[in-house]
């Protein structure tokens, strides 16, 4: 549900906008629940010639109630989690006992596995909900001496007040009753000062130049206690005083700070030449002592040929402009501290008594300076037809130097990962984008369509050394898939080649080299090759818009071809077959047997022991129905109703359609992805995508 | 006017800002620290928090969680 209201106003002084927003959405679980509540002013005053005034703030909570945490993914093995518990719960065995109370799985059968929970005490017996309020506040004061000349001066604050509560109760197997409950505090003040100058020469030189100093905190604090043991499910998380087992609490701090120089200059001649130069000096807090500092210097340039006169007399190009920019930015995505060689408190057993301990972190602290990403672009946009069909064309040059990564270190070491400047990426790709206007008059019909084509290259690592991503531990299967390497594509899929069964039905392996460079008849990590690749030869999207009379019609699809998915789902879902858990159907009849020796999967044994391979790399192209939505208005004028200004009824759908090769649940899933992530298409059991559809009523007063 | 926003303008710029970017940690230093037998002893116990983990060396050690 989606609700918005919004108010406007004001006279020549003083303007506001004042509008609320309710939101709700119900999960795929029972019980999981997310809803949003906000409310947003926005005031702007001219006190005087000289002083202006703007101040906006958005009040927003949101409420989030998760089942097992499902909405970040957790991976239990063999029924310890909620989604692991619904794939492998036998058919065999109904949730609950004649009494009404819940079976318990892990006991049903000799065989089963002794972590399977029943997947109703995850829905009914947790809860677990998360709450942020967050405040957002600025204000500018604009001081204009003189008409071509602008001080501002912006202040604004972020606070986000979050807060957690987990409750599981006595009816879960084997508890007595657990609770958490944490609250955090996110703070980041900001304050900007800039002076812009705009001045127009002669009609024709426009030049308009900023300058300017920010400053940007970010400050963290956390409090968190957890209790074991209740003699009552009443008090949840809200009486943790009441537990006969109280946790250590936890509390924590964090702060880090950004400071900026910017400087910028544009430069128009005519509106035919477009010329923009900037550099900003940015100071943040996380590098070490001589590397604070970083200096990002962009300069672009735009030619506007539609405006020379060998232009003018072409009917058909109604615009024709062609850019080319080159800029350096830097990214500071690390978390404070980590140059820092910092102690960490914990607890040790001794005689009953407790003894509080204090030792380095697993993480050894390196010197560190910014991640800076060289970007080198050329375009084009036209329109012809009086602007009907608009063509954009993009092609780029991305180089990331002094990549910010984790590195695994030797545990002998006495730390197990460092963050390192750890080497050089290379992106480089084409964009092109097509809109269209192709119906107008009753009928309507307007088009876009785009797709992009990006290559990425690792130039080079640190000490030409490879560099694994996140390591995935299953019962069957454990490694790390993802492979930094130099000369190859970014995150491609590190693992083994199979090599059919042996006369036992294990899988067998290629044995492509060995420790002396040549297959030495030993299947180790000297055979391991490059598998798959996570990255897509192109994505696509193309969206339309029609309408007829009172009725509209959109809908958008996207798509992405040519990308791998590394799919450990399948070991929860076809190739762990010890200890009774449910498979999907299709493993009954496609296990090896002497009689099928080439069968899809190995012989059916508790314990299946298998090496990462090209079994777990799966196309992942999909083309997708990614939403779409019917509208009528009804006809008002019509009707003679004066007092609404319109009224549309809809229907409206997400997700609706999937054309896809991949076996498991969603093929847009990405469960250790992320941005700055090195371990990307990966499937994990991650959280699939919903199915929706909407209907609704918009008015307008 | 124009005068005096541009000084105040620029004392924002030159304003001394080095000491912003200083790290303070609400932590302990390892530079500082291990100086008397109680600190000491401290690094101690923390070396029996990991022997103890399940799976040190290979091993299941008594009194292991």
């Amino acid at each position: 549900m989606n609700n918005t209201l919004s108010v406007n106003g004001g006279n020549e002084k003083t303007q506001f906008s004042v509008s609320g927003t309710y939101f709700d959405q119900q999960g795929l679980v029972n019980g999981s629940e997310y809803n949003r509540y906000s409310l947003r002013a926005l005031l702007n005053h001219n006190i005087s010639k000289l002083f202006s005034l703007e101040y906006s703030a958005t009040l927003t909570q949101n409420k989030d109630a998760k089942k097992n945490n499902v909405a970040t993914g957790v991976k239990g093995n063999r029924g310890g989690s909620m989604l692991d518990a619904i794939i492998a719960s036998p058919p065999t065995l109904t949730p609950y006992n004649t009494d009404g109370t819940y079976r318990v799985l892990a006991t049903a059968y000799p065989f089963i596995s002794n972590v399977l929970t029943n997947p109703f005490n995850y829905i009914n017996e947790q809860s677990d909900l998360a709450q942020a309020n967050i405040i957002l506040a600025n204000a500018a004061l604009n001081i204009k001496p003189t008409p071509d000349l602008t001080l501002k001066i912006y202040g604004g604050v972020q606070n986000t007040e979050y807060r957690s509560n987990f409750y599981q109760t006595l009816s879960f197997w084997n508890s007595q009753g657990s609770a958490a409950s944490s609250a955090s505090n996110n703070i980041s003040l900001l304050n900007e000062n800039t002076l812009s100058y705009n001045e127009t020469f002669n009609g024709k030189h426009t030049i308009s130049a900023l300058a300017g100093f920010t400053y940007q905190d970010f400050t963290y604090k956390n409090l968190s206690a957890t209790g074991d043991g209740f003699l009552s499910d009443v008090t949840e998380s809200y009486d943790l005083g009441g537990a006969s087992s109280p946790g250590i609490p936890q509390s924590s701090y964090q702060k880090s700070v950004l400071l900026s120089y910017i400087g910028r200059v544009n430069y128009s001649f005519n509106s035919k030449y477009l010329l923009t130069a900037s550099i900003r000096a940015d100071g943040s807090s996380k590098y070490s002592e001589s590397n604070k500092w970083g200096y990002f210097p962009s300069a672009a340039f735009k030619w506007r040929v539609i405006e020379e006169g060998f232009m003018k007399a072409n009917p058909f190009i109604s615009d024709l402009s062609l850019r080319a920019s080159y800029g350096l930015t830097g990214s500071q995505a690390i978390e404070p501290y980590a140059t820092m060689s910092q102690l960490y408190s914990g607890k040790s057993v001794f005689n009953d008594a407790l003894y509080t301990t204090y030792s380095p972190s697993t993480n050894l602290p390196g010197d560190l300076k910014w991640e800076t990403t060289e970007q080198i672009n050329i375009g084009l946009e036209m329109g012809i037809m009086d602007n009907r069909i608009r063509l954009t064309a993009d092609a780029y040059v991305k180089n990331t130097s002094d990549l910010l990564n984790s590195v695994k270190l030797p545990s002998s070491l006495g730390w197990t990962s460092t963050i390192k400047n750890v080497g050089e990426i290379q992106n480089k790709g084409m964009e092109f984008s097509v809109d269209a206007k192709a119906l107008t008059g009753d009928v309507t019909l307007d088009f876009s369509a785009n797709i992009s084509f990006n290559r990425s290259k690792v130039v080079a690592l640190y000490g030409g050394q490879d560099i694994l991503g996140v390591f995935i531990t299953t019962n069957t299967v454990n490694d790390a898939p993802n492979l930094l390497r130099q000369g190859e594509p970014f995150a491609v899929f590190y693992g083994y080649l199979k090599d059919g069964y042996d006369a036992n039905g294990k899988e067998k392996y290629q044995d492509l080299s060995g420790s002396a460079g040549t297959p030495d008849g030993l299947v180790n990590q000297f055979d391991k090759t490059i598998i798959g690749d996570p990255n897509p030869n192109f994505i696509f999207g193309f969206n339309t818009a029609m309408s007829y009379s009172n009725f509209e019609l959109s809908f958008l699809i996207q798509g992405s071809q040519g990308n791998d998915i590394c799919n450990f789902s399948q070991v929860p879902l076809t190739l762990d077959y010890g200890f009774g858990l449910n498979k999907r159907i299709d493993v009954l009849s496609n296990t090896w047997t002497p009689d099928t020796t080439n069968a899809k999967y190995p012989k059916a044994s508790a314990s299946q022991i298998l090496l990462l391979s090209d079994r777990f790399i799966e196309d992942g192209s999909f083309v997708r129905l990614k939403s779409i939505r019917i509208a009528y208005n009804l006809p008002l004028k019509k009707w003679g109703i004066n007092w609404m200004r319109n009224t549309q009824i809809y229907a409206s759908g997400q997700n609706l359609l999937t054309s896809t090769k991949y076996s498991g649940w969603d093929p847009e899933i990405n469960s250790y992805g992320g941005a700055s992530s090195f371990s990307q298409g990966i499937d994990n059991l991650g959280y699939p995508t919903s199915k929706t559809i909407t209907f609704g009523v918009k008015v307008g007063f | 006017m124009k005068k005096i926003l541009i000084i105040l303008f620029a004392s924002f710029l030159l304003a001394s800002c080095e000491e912003m970017l200083i790290e303070e940690p609400k932590s302990i230093s390892s530079d500082v620290f291990y100086n008397t037998p109680k600190e000491v002893e401290s690094a101690l116990a923390a070396i029996y928090s990991a022997v103890r983990a399940y799976g040190c060396m290979g091993g299941d050690i008594p009194g292991s969680t």
